[in-house]
């Protein structure tokens, strides 16, 4: 059989029966004698062992043949499930994960999974298995079980939407020149035909956008085997719970959440949760509860991952702080949540000793930079003795993002429609205050020119931009607003944003550019940053 | 006119090689089935000359499939196709009406041999 | 220090580039806003529909910078993604040929450069622009 034509075939479905013997194992596990998961196990492995047969995969067959006769011995019941069973299974798991790893890079296999299948064998004869020695246990894979992978439902490689999704900001760039002369015309037809473009262009892009959404539970699916092994090394008892799992986001947005999940999920059970004799003894519910809970918000996806642990020290925080070189009065004048926010310094974390799982010298400064990295944002809440929550605000899709092009001091920028409440013209000296009374509040005012930075001339009337500022302000749970004040706005423009590349990936009042029809670059605002960073100097 | 073939088996890497074979000798796949009932359901309908039955599949496996098929009595022929260490099975098949079986893993000269030699 | 180099006549000096590096030269009256832009970094331009930071070199090099100058020229420099515009105001810009360098480098280091030339009429510094970009870099981290 020519292999190589199967090749990727054979990685597709190989990685659906490893998700299928994944979640299977963990059904056991808690029903040991749950017969359709048995079933299901067999036919998983039973499939694997046939395909790496066919391809010449021995290694993986061996491996594969020795799991399947165990699982055939237990759902003919002639064996009954232990706990050190699924043990060995989730690590023989692990180790066939590796070697399809290998297959995929193209490695030789020549890892050796001996010791694991003498386990299977004495475990398929009766006897309690005996724990394979770990050195001899093949590449027992370092994160080989805490990676989040995504199912490859795509049979179309990604590379080939992000080159569609490319062509379509291309287009929306040519259609802004279009409309940008549609204003100096007359010729209805012009006006009509751009307006069709337009509409097409959109269907184009969203259709697109759709093909490329994936469920949050395709990420999510690998956690509670995650949360099963840090809380086993741990010695902890830790339940993990979800919800929203349903909704939906960019497949790019979607990987690269992955990493951070897992951070915070591991600082969750080493840092965050109790030993289990200390919530005894201080009365807190067993198991300790890990939960992440999705919810949309406008075109966001909000991620909340709480748990129900100690809390964050402040006083620790800010004496690391202090100690990493930030200057005291400093730290003394923060607000709270930026105190929680010292986490995300590079190398902070109140963790009292390293752990195999968190203390790896990449802390929440990681997991800050990476939600940035595609626009997002992170936010702490935490209470001593009651827990701590992350929260994550992320753009659903990625690439084009309808905004409204303002201008101020001669220069144009671009705000997320997504965060607009209202625009509004002003005459100047209303503005005076600080303040503006908008739907029967005072809501505070941004100055845009001033907070970047930009010199502007006096005038008679401001643009004043009533912005959903939630998320940004301390203590919000419902809508909070600022008004952002610019000299004029222009078209509201479907942009496409690119990521801040260095030397500017790191600006703090910019989440992206992008480049108008005329060539002119644009910055992406980023308006929680904007609005905290003048809140902060006030 | 080429003999119509009707594959079964809940693995598309093993529908796709198996057809790829096939198709490369001579043979007419008429549909691929992913499970037991499926493919006893698609036996009736196309009618094809042949059913090539993976014997571990979810729901319905692959030896209920071939006594339900037999119980047709329509003139279809059933290949088992099954892994190694499932001979045993074999010996179920035959009796379940099955008129000959192939062992994975699939080689090309194994299945056309086995086929040519039922047809 | 092999290989063509453009030459920038700048204030005192004369600075030079690998023309292989030099992806573009783009002129324009205007150059727009850089948030949290500082120091020696100057705006921001597109070219071939990629946004680029451009930095004022005289700036840069701690060249007397005389009059507001009218009209930018803009080198855009790009190597392995990496892109990096260097305003050159009104300068002019002139070349030397592989050829003509036989034997007239050094290894001299000054800040931002990493070699002279001892050309026929007079020295010139080559720029050492991944060394302007880190620093670019630095600046534009707003923390």
């Amino acid at each position: 059989m020519d292999v190589s034509k199967y090749k990727s075939l054979y990685l597709q479905e190989t990685g659906e029966h490893i998700s299928g013997i994944e979640a299977g194992l963990l059904a056991i596990e808690k029903t040991p004698g749950d017969s359709f998961a048995l079933d299901n196990l067999f036919r998983h492995y039973h499939s694997i062992k046939g395909m790496s047969a066919s391809m010449g995969y021995n290694p993986i067959m061996q491996l594969a043949h020795a799991q399947e006769d165990l699982l055939d011995k237990l759902r003919s019941g002639k064996l009954g499930v232990t706990s050190a069973m699924t043990s060995l299974l989730l690590k023989c798991l692990d180790a066939m994960k590796a070697l399809v790893e290998r297959v995929r890079a193209d490695e030789p296999l020549d890892t050796d999974s001996s010791s694991l299948i003498e386990a299977l064998k004495s475990c398929a004869s009766g006897k309690e298995p005996l724990a394979p020695e770990p050195s001899a246990a093949p590449s027992a894979p370092v994160e080989g079980g805490h990676k989040l992978r995504l199912s490859s439902v795509m049979k179309v490689e990604g590379s080939v939407f992000d080159g569609l999704l490319a062509s379509v900001g291309d287009l929306f760039m040519a259609l802004s020149s279009f409309k940008a002369l549609t204003h100096g015309t007359r010729s209805v037809e012009f006006k009509n035909g751009v307006h069709q473009i337009g509409k097409t262009i959109n269907s184009l892009h969203e259709s697109i956008i759709s093909a490329r959404m994936l469920p949050l539970e395709d990420l999510t699916a690998g956690l509670p085997r995650l949360v099963r092994d840090l809380a086993n090394e741990t010695g902890k008892n830790v339940a993990l719970h979800t919800e929203g799992m349903d909704i939906s986001l960019d497949r790019s947005i979607l990987e690269g959440l992955g990493g951070p999940l897992v951070h915070i999920i591991r600082n969750a059970v080493d840092h965050g949760i109790e030993p289990t004799a200390e919530r005894v003894q201080s009365g807190k519910p067993l198991p300790a509860s890990i939960r992440i809970k999705a919810s949309t918000r406008k075109d966001r996806v909000v991620i909340e991952i709480s748990d129900d642990g100690r809390g964050m020290n402040r006083q620790k925080l800010k004496a690391r702080a202090i100690s990493s070189g930030i200057p005291a009065a400093k730290i003394e004048a923060m607000p709270d949540r930026e105190v929680l926010k010292l986490v995300c310094l590079p190398g902070l974390s109140t963790a009292e000793t390293v752990t195999s799982t968190s203390g790896r010298g990449v802390g929440m400064d990681v997991v800050k930079d990476a939600v940035e990295g595609f626009g997002g944002s992170l936010e702490i809440e935490s209470t001593e003795y009651r827990g701590t929550k992350i929260i994550l605000e992320l753009p659903r899709t990625s690439s084009i993002t309808k905004a409204l092009l303002v201008e101020t001091g001669g220069e144009l920028f671009l705000v997320p429609i997504s965060r607009i409440e209202k625009v509004i013209e002003v005459p100047s000296n209303e503005l005076d205050a600080g303040t503006y009374a908008f739907a029967g509040a005072e809501i505070p005012l941004v100055e845009l020119a001033a907070s970047l930075g930009i010199k502007t001339g006096p005038r008679f009337s401001r643009t004043l931009i009533v912005l959903d500022a939630s998320g940004t302000l301390s203590g919000t749970e419902g809508k909070t607003l600022a008004g952002l004040v610019v000299d004029d706005f222009g078209d509201e423009i479907d942009a496409y944003v690119k990521p801040l590349l260095p030397p500017m990936s790191r600006l703090r009042s910019a989440a992206g550019i992008t480049v108008l029809g005329d060539g002119r670059p644009v910055f992406l605002l980023d308006i929680p940053q904007i609005i905290l960073k003048a809140l902060e100097r006030a | 006119m080429p003999k119509k073939v009707l594959i079964a088996d809940d693995t598309e890497f093993f529908r796709v090689a198996l057809k790829d074979i096939l198709t490369g000798g001579g043979y007419e796949v008429v549909g691929e089935a992913t499970n037991g009932a499926e493919a006893v359901e698609m036996a009736s309908s196309l009618k094809p000359d042949l059913v090539i039955l993976d014997v571990v599949m979810p729901g319905k496996n692959g030896l209920e499939a071939a006594r339900e098929i037999s119980a047709l009595k329509l003139p279809i022929k059933i290949v088992m196709c099954t892994s190694l260490g499932y001979e045993p099975i074999v010996e179920e098949a035959i009796r379940s009406g099955a008129s000959g079986y192939i062992i994975k893993p699939l080689s090309e000269t194994k299945v056309l041999n086995t086929l040519n030699s039922i047809i | 220090m092999e290989g063509d180099k453009l030459v920038i006549a700048l204030g005192n000096g004369k600075y030079a580039l690998d023309t292989k590096t030099v992806a573009g030269i783009i002129e324009l009256q205007k150059l727009p806003f850089l948030p949290g832009k500082s120091g020696f970094v100057a705006g921001v331009v597109s070219f071939r529909n990629e946004p680029v930071t451009v930095i004022d070199l005289k700036a840069a090099l701690g060249e007397a910078i005389d009059t507001p100058e009218a009209g930018h020229k803009i080198i855009v420099l790009g190597s392995k993604g990496r892109l990096l515009g260097i305003d050159i105001g009104p300068s002019q810009v002139s070349f030397i040929w592989n050829e003509e360098l036989r034997g007239r480098t050094t290894d001299e280091k000054r800040l931002f450069t990493s070699g002279r030339i001892y050309a026929a009429d007079g020295p010139v510094d080559i720029i050492d622009w991944q060394a302007l970009f880190n620093e670019t870099a630095r600046l534009l981290t707003t923390d």
